[in-house]
């Protein structure tokens, strides 16, 4: 699907820059056509993930979950999506308004500007920079600041708590982030993230989850754990344990508002799973070459079968485990991942040089 | 923490003083669901109050059903036939399954669990029907009668009580692999908590809190009543007086339970349910203080009668009042996200604790 | 309790009651304490003393402190409005030998008070504000005497047998 439309809008940008439409608006409708692409796409993919989960959830715990609305429940997160719109967005009356309202959208842009360097296919990548890491980092490290916002302008003491200690938590996570994604930026020797898939080409023994001596897999399972207290997902969801802080930084939001973080969530998720197939699970290629499907689709059903993989092993998580206390999850995020990411990069550099 | 929150167990209010994350004063503000029954039973016939005795500790209604109607068989001289004995503890033993799975699931949750608790009352479900199945209720029974039960076991009852007993005892070890050996939840359970065990008689404590302790104290041993006397059964106790004792004891205590109800329907005799009594049960003046081992403490209930047909004073004595006091003393110099657990550990009904 | 010691009511049937086991305090207490108690034995065998409210903290603190017998676990503490008077009613037992005793103290209706249990037995404290609460028994040397089932601002104490219901 994206992949014809990414190639509409390629042709037709051919199409009108032959016929004399002069470049640069060629270019700016060219790219905003892609960012619609690739937004339709993140809001599709969260809307799916949230039936996913739903019922993954309710199967595991013994369950049927969603199934009235749409045939086995298909159109449940149509509905809910209705549901949040049309609600009625109340802003506290002593909240700061313009911070009030900027928050969500802090929040949800990051998330979708890192959709721009994730590779779906061979060749399916909205703009493919070579320094596609680095401009990952950098653009998702900005949600934090919308967190804040949100804590701080919902003038509320639960949700002051409640962001400062997501913002807290957030921070903390993204050092061990940062030194497990070096780490296979160092194997690869590139920061761009097709470069990173394409050094994973041959069989699933070459992707770098499975490459001994295994450090890269420790490399991903510190991403994967980081990745989940970036999400504040569980074991990691304390800012969200209505136990003591009814929603955290989201209670004074609701209807649209509230929408836009529950999409930065979801959006967030896929996001970070996707960066951890390309970066440690080979992205788009086939385990086996011989199963490497042909074309544009091909290569993105692998992607996309991988990623679903890895988001259901963090739904599985949540499902399983309890939680942690905000100590224990900091301690555990400077005292053991950083240590960890750090010998782990070390480890790299010695393999890299050795090779 | 006030009335309405999620992780209160009922309504309770609870005044926290806190320094930063640290708890340096907890004070429970009681009596939100103070219903005034105690006065209540001064305007009721003995025969009209049983069903408002369902709602004290309404997780553990046979416990209160039968310490009401020991009271007034004491003070009466009312002799229970054998049959209604064993019928009796197998209820009541059901009762306490029912009840410790309720704090098993509910536990669950405090801790950040999500799947517990479904688990815990998939398996409710089963013994709530068969208690269905002798009494017509699901929570609250009004079953007993003075000098018996109401009604007798109904004919397949012991087959349906049979399979359900085999299969709890794996569920057990099946809840066991779930939470009891995860490392997130050692984390946020042991070493929390902790109660010496002269601290916890001086308060007043009993039931598995105190069990947990340290010191194996329980009544159905320690002052036999009913014919606990005649079943074999282990009373589970703890080393150290922390939240993951008592979890782990409760659910030992399912096992204990199940055993009890074997060996009950192994021997059960036949014979009269009910001695006779007269219908408008004149006891004659006296007073009595029967007492039972309910699934939270000594439920005890001191009745005093004047030779009419109505109490002249009823007081309950409740397990869940004195276990709660011990909060300040469990939750000083913990953090707050420890005071959802331990509360949670206590196990309070708040029925029991505001009458 | 394994045997209920059973009187004949007129309604039952009677049977012999076997003499009940003495209670070796019986004596100590009746010495020394004479006239401020009263000792029997109840329905069940367990001693019950009656002693007057001067001297209820001497009696605890010779209870909780006994060689044999420490009466360390306060089961339970209640009040009953006789209509002529009030009596609070304290049940303790030793959990060594898990010999159980009733205390009970007779209380003048017009300004009941008597000492507070709470420095014997620390979990004494909301058993003693309850009963404060539904009977207006004043305990003195309580740390913390105030309402603890009705709000703050309640008039009047529910248990009493006296107590009018307000119209709301």
């Amino acid at each position: 699907m994206t992949t014809l439309i990414l190639n509409l809008i390629r042709q037709g940008g051919q199409f009108a820059s032959n016929a004399g439409v002069p470049g640069a608006i060629v270019r700016l409708v060219e790219m905003s056509l892609v960012m619609a692409a690739v937004m339709a796409f993140a809001l599709i993919v969260t809307i799916v993930l949230i039936y996913v989960e739903r019922k993954t959830w309710a199967y595991m715990q013994v369950r049927i979950g969603v199934i009235r609305v749409g045939p086995k429940g298909i159109l449940q997160p149509v509905a809910d999506g209705i549901k949040l719109l049309l609600k009625e967005s109340v802003t506290p009356s002593n909240a700061d308004r313009v911070l009030f309202r900027l928050a969500p959208i802090i929040v949800v842009v990051p998330a979708l500007m890192a959709y721009i360097v994730i590779p779906f296919g061979d060749g399916l990548i909205a703009k493919d920079l070579n320094v596609g890491i680095l401009y990952i980092l950098s653009v998702s490290s900005v949600g934090v600041l919308g967190i804040i916002m949100a804590g701080w302008a919902s003038n509320n003491k639960y949700s002051l708590l409640g962001g400062m200690r997501s913002a807290a938590q957030i921070v903390s996570y993204e050092v061990p982030v940062v030194l497990a994604l070096l780490a296979p930026v160092l194997q690869s020797g590139t920061l761009s993230m097709t470069g990173i898939v394409e050094q994973q080409a041959g069989g699933f023994w070459h992707w770098y989850a499975f490459k001994p001596p295994f450090h890269l897999a420790a490399a991903s399972l510190i991403y994967l754990i980081g990745a989940l207290a970036e999400l504040n997902r569980t074991p990691f969801d304390l800012p969200e344990a209505e136990s003591e802080l009814v929603a955290g930084y989201s209670t004074e939001y609701s209807g649209m508002r509230f929408a836009f973080f529950f999409l930065a969530e979801w959006m967030n998720m896929f996001l970070l799973a996707g960066i951890a197939t390309t970066l440690f699970f080979g992205g788009w290629q086939a385990p086996l070459s011989f199963l490497q499907l042909p074309g544009r689709l091909g290569s993105f059903v692998w992607f996309f079968a991988k990623t679903w993989v890895l988001m259901f092993v963090v739904i599985w998580i949540r499902a399983t485990f309890p939680r942690f206390r905000v100590d224990q999850l900091m301690e555990f995020g400077w005292k053991y991942l950083i240590p960890a990411g750090l010998a782990i990069i070390l480890i790299t550099g010695l393999v890299v040089l050795w090779s | 923490m006030g009335p309405q929150h999620p992780s209160t167990h009922g309504v309770l209010r609870l005044i926290l003083r806190v320094d930063g994350e640290y708890i340096v004063g907890v004070t429970p503000d009681l009596g939100y669901l103070h219903r005034g029954m105690e006065k209540l039973a001064e305007e009721r016939t003995f025969i009209q109050y049983i069903p408002l005795t369902d709602r004290f500790d309404y997780l553990g209604s046979m416990f209160n059903n039968m310490v009401f109607c020991r009271a007034v068989e004491m003070i009466a001289g009312i002799e229970v036939p054998e049959r209604a004995e064993y019928i009796r503890v197998i209820v009541m033993e059901l009762n306490r399954i029912a009840s410790h799975l309720v704090f098993f699931g509910a536990f669950g949750l405090d801790v950040g669990a999500l799947t517990p608790i479904l688990y815990a009352f998939r398996e409710r479900e089963k013994a709530l029907d068969l208690l269905e199945m002798v009494s017509g209720g699901r929570m609250t029974f009004n079953y007993m009668r003075f000098g018996g039960v109401r009604a007798d076991l109904p004919p397949d009852f012991a087959k349906h009580a049979r399979v359900f007993l085999d299969e709890i005892d794996e569920r057990v070890a099946e809840y066991h692999g779930l939470l009891t050996g995860n490392e997130i939840f050692e984390i946020r359970t042991k070493g929390i908590g902790i109660l010496a065990p002269e601290r916890a008689i001086a308060v007043g404590v009993t039931g598995p809190m105190l069990r947990a302790s340290g010191m194996p104290f329980d009544l159905r041993r320690k002052e036999p009543y009913s014919i606990y006397d005649r079943f074999e059964f282990d009373i589970p106790t703890g080393k150290n007086g922390d939240t993951f004792d008592r979890f782990v004891m409760r659910l030992e205590e399912i096992r204990q339970s199940a055993r009890i109800v074997r060996q009950a329907l192994e021997r059960i005799p036949d014979g009269p349910i009910q001695s006779k009594t007269p219908k408008n049960l004149k006891p004659p003046a006296g007073d009595a203080y029967a007492r039972v081992e309910s699934p939270r403490g000594e439920l005890g209930a001191y009745l005093v009668t004047d030779g009419g047909a109505k109490p002249y004073r009823f007081h309950l004595r409740p397990p869940s009042l004195s276990n709660l006091q011990s909060i300040e003393d469990l939750c000083v110099g913990m953090k707050i996200g420890d005071l959802v657990v331990i509360l949670g550990s206590i196990d309070i009904v708040l029925g029991d604790v505001d009458r | 309790m394994s045997e209920e010691q059973k009187e004949g009511a007129g309604t039952l049937e009677e049977k012999a009651a076997p003499p009940p086991p003495k209670n070796p305090l019986e004596e100590r207490l009746n010495a020394s304490f004479g006239d401020a108690v009263r000792t029997r034995y109840n329905r069940q065998g367990d001693l019950e003393i009656s002693v007057r409210p001067e001297k209820s903290s001497e009696l605890f603190g010779l209870l909780i402190g006994d060689a044999e017998t420490p009466y360390d676990y306060l089961r339970n503490l209640t009040a009953i409005d006789w209509k002529d008077r009030l009596e609070t009613v304290y049940h303790l037992c030793s959990t060594p030998t898990m010999t159980n005793i009733v205390v009970k103290c007779e209380l003048d209706r017009g300004e009941p008070a008597v000492d507070s249990a709470t420095r014997f037995w620390p979990g004494a404290n909301w058993l003693e504000r309850e009963v404060f609460d539904l009977f207006g028994i004043k305990f003195n040397g309580h740390p913390d005497l105030r309402r603890i089932m009705l709000p703050e601002e309640w008039q009047g104490h529910p248990l009493l047998k006296d107590y009018i219901m307000p119209e709301d």
